[in-house]
C-alpha cells in the first residue's frame, strides 16, 4: 500500500492507483473531459490537473500514478484558475450544447463562457456521409477518445487520426475523405466514447433534430447479442416501442462498452412488422 | 472554419481516369513510391524519411501517394496524413517550379522579411515558383532569410532570390538535356 | 575573445570543419580515448565536477541524466543529439555544427559509451540542409577514424520537416518513431522510457560539445573560465537591432552590457538609435529594460534577479523604433503556429493571446490575460505552452518599455 496525503487527509491506496482514482475515491471533485475508464489517458483536456508538492507545473491526475509520500492538493487557487480557464477556452471554441461533462465543468468552476469568446471558433458543416452516424466536429474538443477507440485501445482499425496542428489540429480520415471511402468499419465505438455529442448515431441525430428525442421516455432493456457466439451484452434503448439506440454497459467485462457494427447498428430487423410469408428467393 | 486549411485538401491532385481506373501516370508514380519505400526497412520509424524522399522525387504529397506509402510501409492512411500534415515543409499542391519559404517571423520582419514575402508573392504570378511564409528559419543573424528549394539564402533580397531561381532553372534544364 | 567551443581562427583557417586534422588538432581524438580509458563512472564524476547543465535552455544537470540512463537495467538504450534548434533569436547550434561538427559528435559518442547505448541519433531540423550536410561529412570522418561502424555505435541522422515542437525531447522521440511530434506526458522521463520507450539520453548540441572539450582537457582547465556557479563558456546569439549580429562564445558571468555594446561582440544597436528593450533567452524568454541589461551578468543566479534566464543563449535587441506591440504579436503568432494542438490550454490559449494582441486589447484585457497566462503556465503539457506567455507577461510588467507614444 502507498501512503499519500490529499487535501490534508491521509489515505492508503494500492500501488498502481492513479492520483485521480485516489482523489475521487475519497470523494473529491476532480473533473475530466478526455479521460475514459476503458481508454489510455490522453492527457489532453487538462481539466483533471492538481497540485503535487515538488512539481513546478500542475499535474494531470488521470495519468499520474500515486507515489508513497505524495502530497496532493485538488482545491487550490491555481487548480481552480486552470480548470476555469480551460472551460472558458473550450466554450469560446466549440458548440457545447450536448457536451454534458463540459457543461458541468463550466458550472462547477463558475466559468464565464463569454470571457474568451469572439475569436475564431470550430464552427463547420455537419459531416453526414453515411447511414449510421454523423460527425458534428464543431462540438469536438479533441479529447482523442475516438482516435484511441478506433486504434490500439479497442478496434485496431485506424480509420481516423489527429491531423494538422495548433488550433487547426482536428480529427481526420486523411484528406477528409468521406467515412465510407475510409478504413472505417462502422463499429460505432468512437460514437460510444465521444463525450460531447460531436459523434452521434444517425437515428439519434435525426430524432433530436426533429425534436422527437425524449430522454425521459427511453427505457433500456438488457439482452444478449444474437449475431455470433461471443455473446456481447446489449442495452436496447427503446422509445415508443422502437429501438432507437444500442449500447453495451461500460463495465461489462467482455465488451467494456464496445461493440461491432452488427451489434450496435444491426437492430432494424427486430422492428420490421411485415410478416415474412415465404423464404427469400 | 475550414479544417483542411493547412493546404492539404489537394484532392484535385487525385487523377483517376474517366472510368476510375489507373492512369499511366499513376502507374509510373506508384512504381516510384513503392521503390522509395523498398529502400527502407519496413518499419514505422522510416515514415518521415520516406515522406521526405517522396516529396523530393515527386514534388508533393497527395492522396494516391499517401495510399501507396500506407500499403508499402504498412502504416494506416489516416495516420500518415496525420503525421505529414503536422509538418510545415511538405508540399500538397502540384506546382510548376521550386518553392521559396520566406521567414516572416519576428526577427526577419524587423529586417523587412514581410516585404520580401510580399514582393516575392507578387513576382510569383508568372507561376515559375511558389512562395510560402514560414516561422523562424534559425538565421536571425542574417535576416531576412528564406529557403529556395530548401537551400538557405541569408540576408536575402528579391534580386538574389530571383537569381537563385534562375540558376536552379538552368541547372534543371541542363539535367533534362 | 575566447575560443573553446569554437576553434581558434588559425585552426579554423588551417583545417576543414569535418576533417581528420580537425579531429586531432582539437583534441577530440584524445577526448574520445580518454573517456574510454577512465570508464563511465569517472566520466560522469568529471561532468558532475564541472557542474555542466544542459545548454538547450532548461539547464538540467547533465551528470544526473547520464547517471540515470547508465543505471537503467535495459539492454537497449539510445543517445540523441537534439539539433532541432530554433525559435526566433536562437541559432547557435547551427553555427557550432557548421564550424566544428566533430565536437558535438565526439560528445555524442562519449555519451553512448558512458551510458551503454549502441545506437545514436542526430535529429536536425529540415530547414538546416547546410548543417545536415556538414554533419554527414563529419560522420564520414568518424567512420574513417574507426569510431563508428559495424560492432560499434552507429549514428543515424534524422531530418525534421518544419515543426518547432519536435525539438521538445519527447516530441522528438515521436517524430523519429514515425508518429506526430506531440510531447508525451512526464513521468516517465526519457532517461527511463524515451526513444522507442527505451532509456534514452538526449542532449543539446552545445552540451555535447562541452563534453568533448572536457575530456580533451580536464576539469581544472574547464573550470578556469566562467563562474563558480556555472563554469565554462556559453554560445550566445545576438540578433535584431545590433551592429554585429551573430554567435559569440563568452565566459559565463560576462557583463551583458559588454556583450551588447562592445565592438568585439554586439557593438551596440548599429542603428544610431538607443536601445529600447532586450529579449533574453529566446521567444519564450524575458524582456528586460536597457537599465536591467546593463546591470546584469550572463549567469543563471544573476539573471534570475531580473526574472530572466540564459535560456538557449538568445539575446534579441530592439532599438527605439521597435514597436513592442508588433513584436509581441509576432511572438504570439509564432507560438500559435507552432503549438502542437494536443492540450487545451496551449491549443486555444496561444490562439486567444494572438487574437487579443492583433485586436490591440492587451491592456483592457489585462486581468483576463493574466489568468490565461497563469493557466497556460500551470496546466499545459510541455514547455511550449508553459512558457508561451513569458515574454508577453515580462513586457507588460515593465512599464518603462511602453513609454514610447507609438506603443499600444
Amino acid at each position: 500500500m502507498l501512503h499519500l496525503t490529499i487535501d490534508g487527509v491521509s489515505i492508503n491506496v494500492p500501488a498502481g492507483t492513479t492520483v485521480l482514482e485516489a482523489a475521487r475515491g475519497m470523494g473529491e471533485y476532480v473533473p475530466t473531459l478526455c479521460w475514459h475508464p476503458n481508454l489510455t489517458p490522453a492527457n489532453a483536456c487538462r481539466a483533471c490537473v492538481v497540485e503535487i508538492e515538488g512539481s513546478r507545473a500542475l499535474v494531470s491526475s488521470c495519468s499520474r500514478q500515486a507515489e508513497d509520500g505524495m502530497v496532493v492538493k485538488t482545491k487550490t487557487e491555481r487548480v481552480h484558475n486552470a480548470r476555469q480557464v480551460i472551460a472558458e477556452l473550450l466554450t469560446s471554441t466549440n458548440n457545447t450544447a450536448s457536451a454534458g461533462d463540459l457543461q458541468e465543468l463550466v458550472s462547477h468552476t463558475a466559468a464565464n463562457t463569454l470571457r474568451f469568446a469572439g475569436g475564431e471558433t470550430w464552427e463547420q458543416p455537419l459531416r453526414d456521409d453515411n447511414n449510421l452516424f454523423v460527425r458534428n466536429y464543431d462540438a469536438c474538443i479533441l479529447c482523442y477518445r475516438c482516435v484511441e477507440a478506433c486504434g490500439v485501445d479497442v478496434q485496431n482499425t485506424f480509420a481516423i487520426a489527429v491531423a494538422g496542428r495548433g488550433f487547426d489540429a482536428h480529427i481526420d480520415t486523411g484528406f477528409d475523405r468521406p467515412l465510407p471511402e475510409s478504413d472505417c468499419v462502422f463499429c460505432g465505438n468512437c460514437v460510444e466514447v465521444c463525450p460531447t455529442g460531436a459523434l452521434l448515431d444517425k437515428k439519434e441525430y435525426e430524432l433530436r433534430q426533429s425534436g422527437r428525442w425524449e430522454e425521459q421516455d427511453i427505457t433500456t432493456t438488457r439482452t444478449t447479442c444474437s449475431y455470433c457466439g461471443v455473446g456481447c451484452e446489449l442495452e436496447l434503448h427503446v422509445m415508443d416501442n422502437q429501438v432507437v439506440k444500442v449500447t453495451s454497459p461500460e463495465d461489462n467485462p467482455i465488451t467494456h462498452g464496445m461493440l461491432c457494427v452488427k451489434g450496435r447498428y444491426g437492430y432494424e430487423y427486430v422492428q420490421v412488422h411485415e410478416d415474412i410469408t415465404e423464404p427469400a428467393p | 472554419m475550414n479544417h483542411n486549411s493547412e493546404g492539404s485538401g489537394a484532392v484535385t491532385a487525385h487523377s483517376r481516369d474517366e472510368e476510375g481506373g489507373v492512369t499511366e501516370l499513376q502507374a509510373e508514380e506508384h512504381e516510384i513510391v513503392v521503390g522509395i519505400v523498398s529502400r527502407f526497412p519496413r518499419q514505422r520509424t522510416w515514415l518521415l524519411p520516406v515522406l521526405w524522399q517522396v516529396v523530393e522525387e515527386l514534388g508533393w504529397l497527395n492522396p494516391d501517394r499517401i495510399e501507396w506509402i500506407s500499403e508499402a510501409l504498412n502504416v494506416p492512411y489516416a495516420e500518415i496524413y496525420g503525421v505529414a500534415s503536422f509538418y510545415s515543409l511538405f508540399r500538397w499542391e502540384p506546382s510548376a517550379g521550386p518553392e521559396v519559404h520566406v521567414c516572416t517571423d519576428v526577427m526577419c520582419t524587423l529586417k523587412s522579411g514581410d516585404s520580401l514575402y510580399d514582393d516575392l508573392t507578387r513576382a510569383s504570378v508568372d507561376q515559375t515558383f511558389t512562395v510560402a511564409s514560414v516561422t523562424c528559419l534559425g538565421r536571425c543573424d542574417a535576416a531576412p532569410a528564406c529557403l529556395v528549394n530548401y537551400e538557405p539564402v541569408e540576408n536575402a533580397t528579391i534580386a538574389e532570390v530571383l537569381e537563385r531561381l534562375r540558376t536552379l532553372a538552368v541547372e534543371k534544364g541542363g539535367e533534362q538535356s | 575573445m575566447i575560443y573553446r567551443l569554437f576553434p581558434n581562427p588559425e585552426l579554423e583557417l588551417a583545417t576543414a570543419p569535418a576533417s581528420r586534422e580537425r579531429l586531432v588538432e582539437r583534441g577530440f581524438e584524445r577526448a574520445y580515448e580518454n573517456a574510454q580509458e577512465i570508464g563511465s563512472d569517472t566520466v560522469i564524476q568529471h561532468i558532475q565536477a564541472i557542474r555542466l547543465g544542459g545548454r538547450g535552455g532548461a539547464a538540467f544537470p547533465t551528470a544526473r541524466k547520464w547517471l540515470s540512463v547508465k543505471n537503467e537495467a535495459e539492454s537497449i538504450k539510445y543517445v540523441v543529439m537534439n539539433a532541432d534548434e530554433s525559435e526566433p533569436g536562437t541559432f547557435k547550434d547551427r553555427e557550432l555544427l557548421l564550424r566544428d561538427p566533430l565536437g558535438p559528435l565526439t560528445g555524442l559518442l562519449i555519451a553512448a559509451s558512458a551510458v551503454g547505448a549502441q545506437q545514436a541519433y542526430v535529429y536536425v531540423r529540415g530547414e538546416y540542409r547546410d548543417v545536415e550536410i556538414r554533419i554527414q561529412e563529419a560522420i564520414t570522418v568518424l567512420a574513417e577514424a574507426g569510431w563508428i561502424g559495424p560492432g560499434k555505435v552507429s549514428i543515424d541522422v534524422r531530418r525534421g520537416a518544419g515543426a518547432y515542437i519536435a525539438g521538445e525531447e519527447t516530441a522528438l522521440f515521436n517524430s523519429i518513431e514515425g508518429y506526430r511530434p506531440e510531447p508525451r506526458v512526464k513521468p516517465p522521463y526519457p532517461t527511463a522510457q524515451g526513444l522507442f520507450h527505451k532509456p534514452t539520453l538526449i542532449q543539446n548540441v552545445e552540451t555535447l560539445a562541452n563534453i568533448a572539450l572536457l575530456f580533451a582537457h580536464d576539469v581544472d582547465w574547464f573550470r578556469a573560465v566562467g563562474t563558480d556557479a556555472t563554469p565554462g563558456t556559453k554560445l550566445v546569439a545576438l540578433s535584431g537591432h545590433v551592429a554585429n549580429p551573430g554567435v559569440y562564445e563568452v565566459p559565463f558571468g560576462i557583463e551583458l552590457g559588454a556583450l551588447i555594446g562592445d565592438g568585439q561582440y554586439g557593438g551596440g544597436t548599429g542603428t544610431g538609435r538607443p536601445l529600447k528593450a532586450v529579449l533574453m533567452g529566446g521567444a519564450a524568454g524575458t524582456f528586460i529594460t536597457p537599465q536591467e541589461a546593463f546591470e546584469a551578468r550572463l549567469d543563471y543566479p544573476d539573471l534570475a534577479k531580473f526574472g530572466a534566464g540564459v535560456g538557449s543563449g538568445a539575446i534579441m535587441l530592439f532599438d527605439s523604433t521597435a514597436d513592442l506591440g508588433r513584436i509581441l504579436t509576432g511572438l504570439a503568432r509564432f507560438f500559435a503556429d507552432e503549438s502542437c494542438g494536443q492540450c487545451v490550454p496551449c491549443r486555444i490559449g496561444t490562439k486567444r493571446i494572438l487574437e487579443l494582441l492583433e485586436t490591440q486589447r492587451l491592456w483592457d484585457r489585462r486581468a483576463d490575460l493574466k489568468d490565461l497566462a497563469t493557466a497556460m503556465t500551470d496546466a499545459s503539457i510541455c514547455g511550449l505552452g508553459q512558457t508561451a506567455a513569458n515574454a508577453l507577461v515580462s513586457a507588460m510588467n515593465r512599464p518603462s518599455l511602453w513609454n514610447e507614444p507609438a506603443a499600444l
